[in-house]
């Protein structure tokens, strides 16, 4: 019995050890329009229940605005828009995920809004399959894989690619150059 | 007991900077050749001051490139403060690069890189040079002087937390340069060679002060060979009359070790003047005597001195190499010096606010509705008590704006060089405090600003003389507090703007017409313009006409604004005015649509509501509105940001005229709510910074608010606007 508990943390221990991401990671499983979607834990700092963004002048559309958690400023998306689906109505359930993300070597906190938030997954990465090809309107930029498990498909996405700040900084020249 | 020394390089090089700064200062005070004011023993006592710490400190941590060209200097100063070295420029200038030399080697340590020897090699040649020119005359050798009753003051208490910090740590041999340095001087000694050797020492009481450490020596001593201590613990006195400040010890100590004189002699090299020191080359047997009794003695005694420093010398060079482990990982991050009287207030605030916070507390663990006024109180002294606190914490990142300032009078002394003109700097209110962060980005537009001065300003001396005016320029630094804003002023009694000559320029660069009457103050302002320079040549100093534009710029990126005045043939005159601090902004608050703006009160010229009959139409859907004679253009929020506003008609809305660069515009918003101080939070710290804001606060309910950079904001978005009219 005792072996047994010591050897559980242990192999946790060395996954995160690992570099590569597809070696039974777990990941964050949340709802966007009714699809399943997942993000590597590690990146996910908190879930907050939904609250009204400031909205930021002129931002691209995807871009909910900006909130306050503790003090820090942090962008948030909506990933409804981001991935190409309608705009997360907020309700009861509605989630700002807090990402961990790093932007040439800095570390940077935004919100994604989803519908709900539901489960954490363990993933194999030998049930891991690459995308081939767009899958419906996601841009496949943000899509890391799929994966089947509990008897639903998961899109992981790049936690990167959701907020591009270069291409924001690109989206204002355009709009203030006008 | 693994002292990480490097914990303390910081303090370190903060010290020896701010010592390198007391040289400058006073290097600057000292006689020139022109006038024959004698020098000030109280000057020359804090460079000689300032250059022993920085020497204490820096063979504590081992810099040894330092302490050594540190040691020459000293040497020289020391020769000076006795005044048996005449002061002359030659000196004044050679100790002044000595401390750009210094203070160079420094910030390579800093950056834990080694100095490359070819940068403080001549100067150190120069130094001894010297030494030996101006000494030989009088005949007397070179060496340290007892440091005397009167050099105990802060110096001191460093040097002595210097020397417990040595106790525990390991001393490598001297370096070779400094055997060179200090050859000359003993070879004069008879060489004698040998060994066995017995030395006494018997040193001063006040021989810690000095921040000479005995163990120290002991531990060079027995990198020669075999040593052997024996403390004589006769003059020690008990407890409860002890000093701990002084060395009540004498030492008797036994070296086998094929060594000469001079070696021995070296390591006691600084404290020559502060003991009694004796050293025999003896025959082997007298030696295994004496050897034999304090081996005897100490079996008898095994508290005696020698068990403990063999065994703190072995456990020595281990230690190092794990100190310089840590000392890849030290960082330096900024620190600010903080007067003990504002962290007492801060930490009595706190203490208040405790205090409130359990009342409110105790209110709120049984609290029924007669308490309601008890409750009120509570809150109403928490805000104080938090307001209080706000702005206490703001006072400790403001420093006296010194910090910049005190780089002037050397600046100017070696231009005026430079520029063969005869400059004198005058500075007052350098006591007037600033944020930290605002001193960092005023240092560089002042420093323009003064050369400018100099260089435009200040004529030659004899053009001075022929206008009647002293040969010495002045310019007059200040600064002061007026309102929520420092203000900083430059004068000069120079030959000012010459109005012709910017008119002729501002022609020439298709900045105005030639026929066009412009306004002193305008004309004054295209001096800022990008590419502007009325100088005929460019030099070194100026006249490339990238500074002003540049400076104009970063004062604007701070808050500030920058006005000239001038009158030609006496001088002119630059003040800036800049706000204390950048992290908080008394705001108002506006609302446009569902969102809440801040402009900063300080951007806000008036507002207004606007009848129908004031709006002018211009070009189509442009909306000007006269304000004192002025067309002002109005712009609309809703429109610039895109947002669904709750008026639209400008009747209806609120005119919000914002001033930003000299530029007017009226801000159509729906409505004004209430006035108050914001603390900025940066946008790019999670994001990127937008343009035409400089950031975002967070209100009372939590929630964020942009505030608006009103700069900025003209500059992106009235041009914006004039497009899109064009554009429909």
């Amino acid at each position: 019995m005792s072996n047994q508990l010591i050897e559980v943390p242990e192999s946790k221990a060395n996954n995160d050890l690992q570099d590569d991401i597809f070696d039974g990671e777990q990941f964050l499983g949340f709802v966007v329009n009714n699809e399943f979607y997942g993000i590597n834990i590690l990146s996910v700092q908190e879930i907050r229940s939904w609250q009204a963004c400031t909205q930021l002048p002129n931002a691209p559309e995807y871009l909910a605005g900006v909130i306050n958690i503790r003090g820090d400023i942090i962008p948030v998306i909506d990933l409804g828009i981001r991935l190409g689906m309608n705009a997360v109505k907020p309700n009861k359930e509605t989630a700002i995920v807090v990402l961990n993300v790093i932007y040439s070597g800095t570390h940077k906190k935004i919100g994604a809004i989803a519908d709900s938030v539901f489960d954490v997954f363990e993933i194999d990465p030998d049930n891991i399959k690459a995308v081939s090809e767009t899958i419906g309107n996601i841009d496949d930029k943000f899509v890391k894989g799929l994966c089947q498990t509990q008897g639903k498909t998961l899109v992981l996405l790049n936690v990167e690619q959701l907020l591009d700040l270069t291409e924001v900084a690109n989206h204002y020249a355009k709009v203030v150059a006008l | 007991m693994a002292i990480d020394l490097s914990q303390f390089h910081d303090v370190f090089f903060e010290e020896s900077f701010e010592s390198l700064d007391i040289m400058e200062q006073n290097l600057l005070q000292l006689p020139t050749e022109s006038d024959t004011h004698p020098v000030e023993p109280d000057s020359l006592n804090s460079i000689f001051r300032a250059a022993h710490s920085i020497k204490g400190g820096s063979a504590t941590f081992k810099f040894d490139s330092v302490a050594n060209f540190t040691h020459t200097l000293e040497t020289l100063l020391d020769e000076m403060r006795s005044g048996r070295c005449q002061l002359n420029p030659e000196i004044t200038n050679t100790l002044l690069q000595s401390v750009d030399c210094l203070r160079e080697m420094l910030t390579i340590l800093q950056n834990n890189k080694t100095p490359d020897e070819s940068l403080y090699r001549p100067l150190n040649d120069e130094l001894s040079q010297l030494l030996k020119i101006y000494t030989s005359e009088t005949g007397t050798s070179a060496g340290i002087e007892p440091d005397s009753g009167t050099d105990t003051g802060t110096d001191s208490d460093k040097d002595i937390i210097n020397a417990g910090q040595s106790n525990r740590e390991q001393t490598s041999e001297n370096t070779t340069s400094l055997k060179q340095n200090n050859i000359q001087n003993l070879s004069q000694n008879a060489q004698i060679s040998g060994q066995y050797w017995v030395i006494t020492f018997k040193p001063q009481p006040q021989i810690l002060r000095t921040g000479n450490e005995p163990l120290r020596m002991f531990r060079e001593l027995a990198e020669l060979g075999e040593l052997t201590v024996e403390a004589n613990t006769d003059s020690v006195v008990t407890l409860n009359c002890l000093e701990p400040e002084e060395c009540l010890l004498q030492w008797t100590l036994l070296l086998q070790a094929n060594t000469e004189e001079y070696m021995i002699e070296e390591v006691f090299e600084w404290v020559m003047d502060e003991c009694e020191l004796s050293i025999e080359s003896v025959a082997e047997q007298v030696f295994s005597e004496r050897l034999l009794s304090i081996v005897k003695q100490s079996t008898v005694e095994p508290s005696g001195s020698r068990n403990p420093l063999i065994h703190s010398a072995q456990q020595l060079t281990q230690k190092s190499d794990k100190a310089k482990a840590t000392k890849a990982s030290s960082q330096n991050s900024p620190s600010i010096r903080v007067n003990t009287e504002k962290v007492d207030t801060l930490i009595n605030l706190v203490g208040e606010l405790i205090i409130t916070q359990s009342m409110l507390g105790e209110i709120g663990e049984d609290f029924s509705i007669n308490k309601l006024e008890k409750l009120k109180d509570g809150l109403s002294q928490l805000e104080s008590n938090t307001r209080e606190l706000q702005e206490h914490v703001l006072q400790i990142r403001m420093l006296p704006i010194s910090f910049v300032f005190n780089r002037f009078p050397r600046m100017v002394r070696d231009l005026s060089v430079q520029l063969e003109k005869k400059v004198t700097i005058n500075i007052t209110g350098e006591t007037t405090e600033l944020d930290k962060t605002l001193m960092e980005q005023i240092g560089d537009p002042l420093v323009h600003l003064i050369r400018n001065a100099m260089d435009h300003g200040i004529e030659l001396p004899e053009q001075r003389l022929n206008q009647g005016k002293p040969e010495t320029g002045v310019i007059n630094l200040s600064a002061y507090h007026q309102g929520g804003h420092i203000v900083i002023e430059i004068n000069d009694d120079g030959a000012g703007i010459n109005r012709e000559k910017v008119k002729q320029r501002a022609v020439q660069n298709g900045l105005i017409s030639a026929d066009s009457e412009i306004p002193e103050e305008q004309l004054y302002a295209l001096i800022f313009e990008p590419g502007f320079s009325t100088a005929e040549t460019i030099s070194d100093v100026s006249g490339r006409g990238v500074g002003m534009d540049v400076v104009k710029r970063n004062i604007a990126a701070l808050g500030g604004t920058i006005q000239v005045s001038s009158t030609e043939g006496s001088g002119s005159s630059i003040t800036i005015h800049m706000p204390l601090t950048l992290a908080i902004l008394d705001g108002q608050l506006i609302q446009v649509g569902d969102q809440t703006y801040i402009i900063p009160l300080t951007s806000i010229v008036e507002s207004l509501q606007l009848k129908a009959k004031d709006i002018i139409s211009v070009a189509g859907n442009n909306q000007v509105f006269l304000l004192r004679d002025e067309h002002v253009p109005i712009v609309r929020l809703y429109q610039s940001f895109n947002v669904m506003p709750k008026q639209k008609q400008i009747t209806d809305a609120t005119i919000i005229v914002v001033e930003g660069a000299g530029n007017k515009v009226g801000l159509m918003v729906d409505e004004l709510l209430s006035q108050q101080q914001v603390v900025i939070k940066s946008l790019e710290s999670n994001f990127i910074a937008l343009p035409g804001l400089s950031g975002a606060t967070i209100l009372g309910d939590g929630t964020v608010a942009l505030i608006i950079d009103v700069v900025g904001f003209i500059h992106h978005y009235s041009r914006k606007t004039k497009n899109r009219v064009i554009a429909a």
